[in-house]
């Protein structure tokens, strides 16, 4: 190991090799054991726990099920039973475009109000008004979501407030309108931090260099902020997409489950039908696609102006 | 002038479109706890009467009261384990550079970017593989793979805050490697590691997929959440949804406080 | 006596750069040494070579007569005062000084007895149970001093400790130091950019340059025979004049220059010292006067470009006809009697013997 900063014992910095001797052999032990302490458990830990467990769903997809046990194989069954069933491809391209869309429409709402708590609070209140962002993103989401149903339901708190005004009552639960409530409260506090990173550091002198030639508020924002804040706003994005895309509590409990998505679709694979290769056929498919969504963001997301088309 | 007050207009929407966003996201939250304190069956405006019968019911439930027992047990341990590991990892981090570390960061870091619903699916499979599935266990082990990044994030923050000549002159002063640990690093990141407990612990208590997974029979709160809203819906749920919130924002809540109680001692002032 | 702390032709790579290279050194019990030299001369590295904060690439370093390469950095008795100061933020001043007695495992009455004595010694022990963050600049460096001071350590090692202190605290932290090296009779190795920080308080200066050391010596030695135009120019206030050594008419020795002959003070006859060598002519500032008293010996004119006020006089810089640059060393009360002004003509002088002459060689070898 090197240093990565100028403070290092320097037995950590040089191979044994360019020292000699027994002694000199003694210190560099003794500093592999400080370093290797430190540094090992978790990489072990997460090897043996998160890679591996990842590596063996790929083995499995290949496993096959007989009388309800799983037996190791080499068989692509599972696959190719799981790739021609349209049931899939319809989740697929549903999840999909609900991500998609999820992530731009968020990403839109957040922007606001990102706005405001990077140009308009003082720094004291937009420390509060951050950790309150913070707290609901670390808040049970499951009790979040399901409590919407309370709002949304045909005899829920919404409706009855419309019914009061004299308004006719709307369906919302079991709707893709409620399946977004729930992504919106997914996701909304991480995109508006993510977007916050960026959008509050922008350089202010840039801002009233633009309004100093007299480019409205308006187009500053677009042509100023906007640009400049591109990898906030992209990994924003992208982090919504990741989380609805593997979600299934809004589209369950809030979109009514009979429009399956991915997750839903691994669920019933496990939970009901015991079909755990096609399971992981669906994970795999899923890790594949998430990998490449963000390969591709985080690529536009640094892309140097040059390239730029 | 026509453009001062098109700008306090557009300002006023935008104030209230925020207020509105910071609406939306605590409403849940306020509804859990104003409808598991009303006494309708099923919640709705107008609200009925005030009680306190559905925590009289969770009161009387063992089930709950096991699935509190077990999310208690396995927060902790999680905590712990993660924020220690955490602290290895941005430790490692900090001070050193090696081939592979971008790897080694990765692996770190990168499980809360994996769907919990195919985290739990290959941690089940996994897990029964070596017999180490359905028990209080199994979670931990989930658990503190999930965790262990958000306690690497905060600590990782602060040690950036450290001057990197202060180890050095423990050093200097004739402080070992680990002694130098114990008495310099340990003590200057101390509050992060409070926070990082605090934090992980909430990150555990309300993990629902993963746990839904691999705890078998021993359910979680959230589990047990999940098998009753698989039944018929009972204002129930919007006590345990109130404990689970209460526990849940004090625990991030104090995380925040600590670690920002701490930051004002700005140890880098130099370099 | 043998020197407490011995640089046997240390040499230190980093990668492809060479920042200290096969540099020499014996260091006596009780000097005070200043190490010079301007940013990436290596004097730091080789500060952090004594410390064992690095390990030399090739040579040695011997501490009391011990080869060191055995030891790591914890077993080495070398405390260092860092520019930073790098005291503990989250213990008090008396934990501070504390630290390093609290390693050597003495128990909590006799360390917290030892570190008092020393805060006292440093005139801060009523601030003993404050808060780093609680103290002055100033305060914060005694504690410091008194953290490296309480093993009482045969070598302290200061890294710049005084460049983040306002000037007359610099001033007063001096002769603090001075004064503490004197009393404790132990050897101070003082790195520093700042040649007035150094010659004030060393007995021997060390200039580095490019990982090199360019000329060891005393202060005054150093300011009046530079070993080459680098030291001469480092060391500022001095002018340089480059030229070829000959005769004039008379038989005296000039220095021909793009502003004519120079008369020099010079006795010697070794190679490379006769006509036609090449050479450096160094004037200290302050040895020029104005005006053109015929006893001075030497006499240019240059037109007034700039002035710069320093303390207690003024630095007025001149450039001469071939574009050589004057600096003269103008004391208040004189600046009282005349009027200067930017783009006036002044004509300044030197006594000859004031001159030191460094030798390059033959010409065209230079």
């Amino acid at each position: 190991m090197h240093a990565t900063n100028a403070t290092l014992p320097p037995e950590e910095r040089t191979g044994p090799a360019d020292a000699a001797g027994a002694p000199v052999a003694r210190l560099f032990r003794s500093a592999r054991l400080y370093a290797g302490s430190l540094a090992l458990p978790v990489l072990i830990w997460q090897l043996v726990f998160f890679v591996a467990p990842l590596c063996f769903l790929v083995a499995m997809s290949f496993w096959v099920v007989q009388s309800y046990r799983l037996v190791p194989g080499f068989d692509a069954g599972s696959w190719a039973k799981v790739y021609g069933m349209s049931v899939f491809w319809d989740a697929y391209a549903r999840t999909f475009a609900m991500a998609a869309g999820a992530a731009v429409l968020i990403s839109v709402l957040a922007f606001p109000v990102t706005y405001v708590l990077a140009f308009r609070l003082s720094p004291a209140v937009r420390r509060l008004a951050m950790l309150m962002l913070v707290v609901p993103f670390f808040t049970s989401y499951l009790v979040r979501a399901y409590t919407w149903q309370v709002f949304l339901a045909d005899d829920g708190i919404v409706n009855a407030a419309l019914t009061a005004i004299g308004l006719p009552d709307l369906t919302m639960l079991n709707t893709v309108f409620g399946t977004f409530v729930g992504y919106v409260t997914l996701c909304l506090p991480l995109v508006i931090l993510l977007q916050l990173m960026s959008v509050a550091s922008v350089d202010r002198t840039l801002i009233e260099a633009a309004q100093n030639l007299r480019c409205s508020p308006m187009r500053t924002v677009f042509r100023v902020i906007i640009p400049a804040s591109r990898v906030g706003l992209t990994l924003g994005a992208t982090f919504c997409f990741i989380l609805v895309f593997g979600d299934f509590v809004s589209p369950t409990y809030l979109g009514g489950g009979n429009a399956p998505t991915l997750g839903i679709l691994i669920t019933d694979f496990t939970k009901a039908g015991n079909q755990w290769p096609r399971a992981a056929v669906v994970a795999i498919t899923m890790i594949a696609t998430l990998l490449t969504v963000a390969f591709l963001a985080v690529r536009f997301a640094y892309k140097t102006k040059g390239e730029r088309g | 002038m026509k453009t001062a007050s098109a700008v306090s207009i557009g300002g006023r929407a935008l104030g209230l479109y925020t207020a509105l966003a910071y609406a939306f996201l605590f409403a849940p939250i306020l509804a859990s706890f104003v409808f598991s304190l009303n006494s309708a069956r099923f919640p709705t405006l107008p609200l009925s009467g005030f009680s306190t019968e559905w925590y009289a019911a969770l009161w009387a439930d063992t089930a709950v009261w096991q699935a509190f027992g077990n999310s208690a047990r396995i927060a902790v341990v999680t905590g712990l384990l993660a924020t220690v590991f955490g602290f290895g990892a941005a430790y490692t981090d900090y001070r050193y550079n090696f081939f592979g570390k971008s790897a080694y960061l990765a692996i770190a870091l990168l499980p809360p970017t994996v769907p919990v619903i195919i985290l739990g699916l290959a941690m089940l499979s996994f897990l029964s593989r070596i017999a180490l599935s359905g028990q209080v266990i199994s979670v931990i082990i989930a658990h503190v793979v999930l965790a262990t990044p958000f306690a690497m994030a905060v600590i990782r923050l602060r040690l950036s805050q450290m001057d990197t000549a202060l180890e050095a002159a423990a050093w200097n002063l004739g402080a070992s490697p680990w002694q130098s640990l114990r008495y310099v690093v340990l003590p200057f990141v101390w509050p992060a590691l409070v926070s990082a407990l605090f934090l992980t612990m909430a990150v555990s208590f309300d993990e629902y997929a993963i746990a839904w997974f691999v705890s078998g029979l021993n359910e979680t709160v959230p589990v047990r959440i999940l098998s009753i809203l698989q039944g018929s819906v009972s204002p129930e749920i919007n006590a345990i949804g109130s404990i689970v919130f209460t526990t849940s924002i004090c625990l991030v809540v104090l995380a925040q406080v600590i670690y920002l109680r701490a930051a004002p001692a700005k140890a880098k002032e130099t370099n | 006596m043998t020197p407490v702390l011995q640089i046997e032709n240390v040499t230190k790579t980093f990668g492809h750069f060479t920042a200290v290279s096969d540099v020499s050194l014996d260091i006596e019990p009780g000097e005070f040494l200043a190490i010079m030299g301007s940013s990436g001369s290596g004097k730091s590295t080789l500060l952090r070579l004594i410390a064992g904060l690095e390990r030399p690439s090739e040579g040695r370093i011997l501490l009391d007569g011990r080869p060191t390469e055995n030891l790591a950095v914890h077993e080495r008795v070398t405390p260092m005062v860092w520019q930073s100061l790098a005291l503990f933020p989250f213990l008090t001043a008396v934990e501070n000084v504390e630290f390093g007695l609290r390693m050597q495992g003495l128990g909590k009455a006799e360390r917290r007895a030892r570190a008092m004595t020393w805060l006292d010694r440093m005139e801060i022990a009523h601030l003993a149970h404050r808060s780093i963050d609680a103290l002055s600049g100033g305060q914060r460096q005694r504690v410091a001093l008194a953290r490296a001071l309480v093993t009482e350590p045969p070598v302290l090692l200061l890294d710049e400790p005084l460049s983040a202190l306002d000037a007359h605290l610099t001033v007063r932290m001096q002769s603090v130091l001075t004064g503490l090296q004197r009393e404790l009779g132990i050897t101070f190795i003082y790195v520093t950019h700042n040649h007035s920080e150094a010659f004030a308080m060393a007995d021997r200066v060390v200039i580095m340059r490019d990982g090199r050391i360019e000329q060891v010596g005393a202060p005054k030695e150093l300011y009046l025979r530079p070993s080459s135009r680098f030291v001469a120019e480092f060391l500022g206030s001095n002018n340089v004049f480059s030229g070829t050594l000959a005769q004039d008419a008379t038989g005296r020795r000039v220095l021909n220059t793009g502003d004519g002959p120079i008369r020099i003070s010079w006795a010697g006859g070794g190679a490379g010292e006769g006509s036609g060598g090449l050479a450096d002519l160094v004037v200290s500032s302050d040895r020029m006067v104005i005006g053109a008293d015929a006893a001075l010996g030497n006499r240019l004119t240059g037109r007034v470009v700039g002035e710069e006020f320093v303390g207690s006089g003024i630095n007025l810089f001149l450039e001469t006809k071939a574009g050589n640059e004057i600096i003269v060393q103008v004391p208040q009360k004189e600046m009282d009697r005349v009027t200067i002004s930017p783009g006036d003509d002044l004509t300044v002088g030197w006594p000859v013997e004031d001159g030191h002459l460094i030798f390059k060689g033959e010409a065209g070898h230079a």
